[in-house]
């Protein structure tokens, strides 16, 4: 401990560990004091306009039950307070949805859709900066461990004079790892309290999930960490050191996510969106034609065994908006549900290219324990349109079950308006999201302990 | 620097860098990255063609069945045809049957830059629903994963890893020779520094943009890219000056570093810090300033405002006045009869026309910014090499901001002329109903399947060889600026 406190005691005189460390806690404050300020502000607008959709739905003239459904509402993705610090899926999926009759309506309005050109350059949240700065550190503070001293002579010195190899390297990135812990955690541990504190937190299990969000970013720093202590072992000089280190933090960084991103083009190509939405059209098509449409209220009325409408206990046109929409809500089961599967199958395939790097496979943990994956999105997707199957469902049975044969329209009022409850969506608890991850968290893990396993000969052969 | 010395010194230094390993492993790996960013970029081009084509085979594939069905139509029937669902009818057409698409082909030079496509389609279809309440809802929703680490594109190779192969081959020429103490011997001799640097950086600038901007051109042969349409060999030669510029930038960067003389490894550091602030950090802080600079509206507020409407319009008897006022507009005559604002068709068209006034103010808004953002990308990406040239690869591409702003906004006129075309069409059916056939029950009075406007599609080639040019005159001057400033630099030896 002694070795660890003298050390300790070193890094808190050198003015670089100083200078590195002001500049990142900066950095992370803007970014996420920014962000958490962003967060706020949409967090306001969407409670307001939440409220506004209700008072409007409960408020809306009395109708047709089928106007109703097509009058619709909006639902908004309840935000995970954590977002402030890796916002994942939420900037590239959308956050609104429109309830409306007939169509499941995808998400829209993403946020990188207004963002320019220059917010992909890849540091405009802190989870970027926590997955391209922190390496950059982490490798500034380790290069010059054993380099520095070999070069200066002092490691001969040390060694001389019957120092360990062994010790002094735990003691060295002891002391490294509690610097980079104290530099990164607490300002992390910091704006994700204070987004707990002041953002809606309910359903998220918002504290369990800072915590272990915090804890991998810890690991990923360790592990960048103990790149830059194999470089100072394995370089002669300082200098050396530092351009292995600036060449690994390259390497992993910045080129190999890309060739992630190109690999799993190649190995597992995204499905279209488009497409699927043509294969639905074109499913749809044949059932909504007239003849279609005629043919079916034949058999309706058959099934009742009467041929006029009239004769019928029930509302033909209700009847066959039930169907209809039955009709639509297995076409939409197989083929969306087929796309999101594809789309989640992918992504988790994206938890094996973090063999490649660290970073892709921080990403993937980073964003499942921030509550802003691709799981929590489709969980919203289909939260959202449960809840306007959910009225349409209603609103067709009003319909279906108050047969108006003498012409007149059916007027629904205040009642049936009040017998939809407001969309209440649940955040996918943190187990699911551990579930999710088992992967990528084996994987940055598996780094961690192989690096340490190259560290351990190099140790013992160190040379002064 | 006189030429008779020049020329040998010169000669020497390319035997010297042609014998090194590093550079043919550098150069071998730049070349297998280009080829690989390029059959990327191919990829993604045919994906966009194919779904144009797509598009295409829809709309043609919609005029089909609503001519077949007008066809079984035609004759007196027993099946009730509603209104909304008559391909005989222009209102049943246009809101059922139309299948309408605005489109952004890919440029000759797509394969160059994915830039902003992967997150503004390329495919949009034409919408009359009220769902739309803006142009840029269309969004070919896929791996978010993929988005957020960046697509292995020609552009990534050539912005980002491109200096990083000029730093690894050219940041410790000169430099190494002081850490070995050659330098000494160099100086003994009776040449200038600003001699041997010359021809030292001059031999792997030669080597480099050669290698460059070839590895380039057969990347883009492997990939697929034969001939251009005319006029894009211009931009495609502006590029090549541009890239070749870009690459002299970064060698210029590396003799500036080196006549530091803090030797080979300071130099390496001091490049590779440099290249992360200018190709990283800078354009990160430019999409800071252009989010100031021209700052998007609330989405949110818009969905308000779009609800507001709605609500307005099926509150009392509203929506009864503006479909009265509506048609006073258009036919004074008309607005008499009262059976006229109760008929569904001229109810939706006074409804959406009411909708799109009202939101015209949130409409412009966000085409402004739109507009806005890409002219100060545009501006800013000036100031930094790197950006630079991503712009001029991303405008050739096609796949810049600007030209999805103005793609936005021909869509948005482009659905306003396609509603203006049916409009008259349906309210003069509304209004003089023709019977065509006693005992049929579709109307029978459209079938102009034909003559509905197509979307016109604009092309990219001016604003392309423009920036490239931009971009090739600002990269060669700042390749002169910092070439000088390190020539000044060289004026003695330190020893």
């Amino acid at each position: 401990m002694s070795r660890v406190g003298a050390e300790l005691r070193l890094l808190g005189r050198d003015a670089r560990v100083r200078w590195i460390g002001t500049v990142l806690v900066l950095l992370m404050a803007m970014t996420g004091l920014g962000a958490w300020q962003t967060a706020r502000q949409a967090g306001d607008e969407v409670s307001r306009v939440i409220a506004a959709e209700r008072t409007r739905w409960l408020g809306q003239d009395a109708k047709n039950p089928h106007s109703a459904d097509h009058y619709g509402l909006w639902v908004f993705r309840p935000s995970s307070p954590l977002a402030i610090l890796d916002p994942g899926t939420e900037p590239r999926t959308g956050r609104m949805v429109r309830i409306e009759a007939h169509l499941f309506n995808e998400a829209v309005y993403r946020a990188v859709q207004d963002a320019g050109p220059f917010n992909r350059a890849g540091l405009s949240d802190v989870s970027d900066i926590v997955g391209l700065v922190v390496p950059l550190v982490a490798l500034l503070l380790g290069f010059a461990a054993f380099a520095a001293d070999r070069e200066r002579g002092t490691l001969r010195l040390a060694l001389g004079n019957g120092a360990k190899p062994g010790p002094l390297f735990a003691a060295r990135f002891t002391a490294l790892t509690l610097v980079l812990l104290s530099l990164v955690c607490l300002p992390l541990l910091t704006l994700g309290s204070v987004a707990i504190a002041s953002l809606g937190t309910e359903g998220w299990q918002a504290w369990p999930r800072l915590f272990a969000w915090v804890a991998v970013q810890a690991v990923y720093g360790a592990i960048f960490l103990l790149v830059a202590m194999l470089a100072s072992l394995l370089a002669r000089t300082a200098r050396g050191a530092l351009t292995i280190s600036l060449a690994a933090w390259i390497a992993l960084c910045l080129v190999a996510p890309r060739l992630a991103t190109a690999g799993m083009e190649m190995v597992q190509p995204a499905p279209s969106y488009r497409e699927t939405r043509l294969r639905i059209e074109a499913d749809m098509r044949p059932h909504k034609s007239a003849e279609s449409n005629e043919t079916r209220a034949q058999e309706a009325l058959a099934r009742y065994g009467v041929s006029d409408p009239r004769e019928l206990p029930v509302d033909l046109r209700g009847l066959m908006m039930v169907e209809n929409d039955h009709h639509a809500f297995a076409v939409y089961d197989r083929e969306v549900g087929a796309f999101f599967a594809t789309l989640a199958a992918r992504e988790s395939a994206f938890g094996w290219a973090g063999l490649l790097s660290p970073r892709v496979a921080l990403q993937r943990v980073s964003e499942a324990l921030a509550g802003t994956d691709f799981a929590q999105h489709a969980h919203f997707v289909w939260s959202a349109e449960a809840y306007r199957r959910a009225i349409s469902e209603r609103m067709n049975a009003e319909i279906r079950d108050n047969p108006q044969h003498g012409g007149r329209p059916l007027l629904a009022g205040p009642d049936l308006w009040r017998a939809i409850p407001p969309f209440a969506a649940t955040p996918l608890p943190l187990s699911r999201s551990l579930g999710e991850i088992g992967v990528p968290t084996a994987i940055l893990s598996l780094w961690l302990v192989l690096l340490t396993a190259v560290s351990i000969p190099l140790i013992r052969r160190v040379a002064p | 620097m006189s030429g008779w010395r020049f020329l040998p010194l010169l000669r020497i230094e390319l035997r010297l860098i042609l014998r090194e390993w590093l550079t043919w492993a550098v150069l071998a790996a730049l070349l297998a990255a280009l080829c690989l960013g390029a059959s990327t970029g191919a990829r993604r081009v045919a994906a966009e063609r194919a779904a144009i084509a797509q598009a295409v085979e829809d709309s043609a594939r919609s005029r089909r069945e609503a001519k077949e069905t007008a066809a079984r139509y035609a004759g007196p029937s027993g099946v009730k045809i509603n209104y909304w669902q008559d391909p005989t009818h222009a209102f049943g057409y246009m809101h059922y049957f139309l299948t309408a698409y605005a489109v952004k082909p890919p440029t000759p030079l797509a394969l160059l830059s994915a830039g902003q496509s992967e997150i503004q389609p390329s495919v949009m279809k034409t919408s009359f629903g009220f769902s739309t309440v803006f142009e840029d809802t269309a969004y070919d929703l896929t791996s978010s994963a993929a988005l957020r680490l960046g697509p292995f594109d020609l552009a990534f190779v050539l912005v980002y890893l491109v200096p990083l192969a000029v730093i690894a081959v050219a940041g410790t020429r000169l430099a190494a020779e002081q850490d070995t103490g050659i330098v000494r011997l160099i100086a003994a001799q009776p040449v200038s520094p600003r001699l041997v640097a010359g021809a030292k950086f001059g031999a792997a600038a030669l080597i480099l943009i050669v290698a460059v901007v070839g590895g380039t051109a057969l990347a883009l042969l492997l990939a697929g890219l034969r001939e251009l349409p005319p006029g894009w060999a211009t931009t495609l030669a502006f590029l090549a000056v541009a890239l070749g510029a870009y690459v002299g930038v970064w060698v210029a960067a590396c003799a500036l570093a080196v006549s530091l003389w803090r030797g080979a490894v300071a130099s390496l550091t001091i490049l590779v810090l440099a290249w992360a602030c200018l190709v990283v950090a800078v354009p990160a802080l430019f999409g800071l300033a252009v989010d100031a600079l021209a700052p998007p509206p609330s989405r949110i507020a818009a969905i308000d405002a779009s609800r507001q409407v709605q609500d307005a319009f099926y509150r009392g008897d509203e929506a009864a006045k503006v479909t009265g006022a509506w048609l006073v507009a258009r036919m004074p005559g008309a607005a008499v009869r009262p059976d006229l604002r109760e008929a569904p068709q001229i109810k939706r068209l006074a409804r959406d026309a009411f909708y799109d006034r009202t939101l015209a103010p949130y409409r412009a808004a966000m085409q402004a910014r739109a507009e806005g953002a890409a002219a100060w990308s545009a501006r800013l990406a000036l100031l930094s090499p790197a950006a630079t040239l991503a712009l001029a690869l991303e405008t050739a591409a096609g796949t810049d901001a600007g030209r999805h702003a103005a793609f936005l906004a021909e869509a948005s006129r482009y659905r306003q002329s396609v509603r203006a075309f049916f409009e008259p069409r349906i309210l003069s059916q509304e209004v003089r109903p023709a019977t065509v056939c006693a005992d049929c029950t579709a109307r029978l009075d459209f079938d102009a399947y034909d003559v509905v406007p197509d979307f016109p599609v604009a092309g990219a080639a001016n604003a392309a060889w423009r920036q490239a040019l931009w971009s090739a005159l600002g990269l060669c001057g700042l390749m002169l600026v910092l070439a000088g400033l390190a020539t000044r630099r060289f004026a003695g030896w330190s020893l």
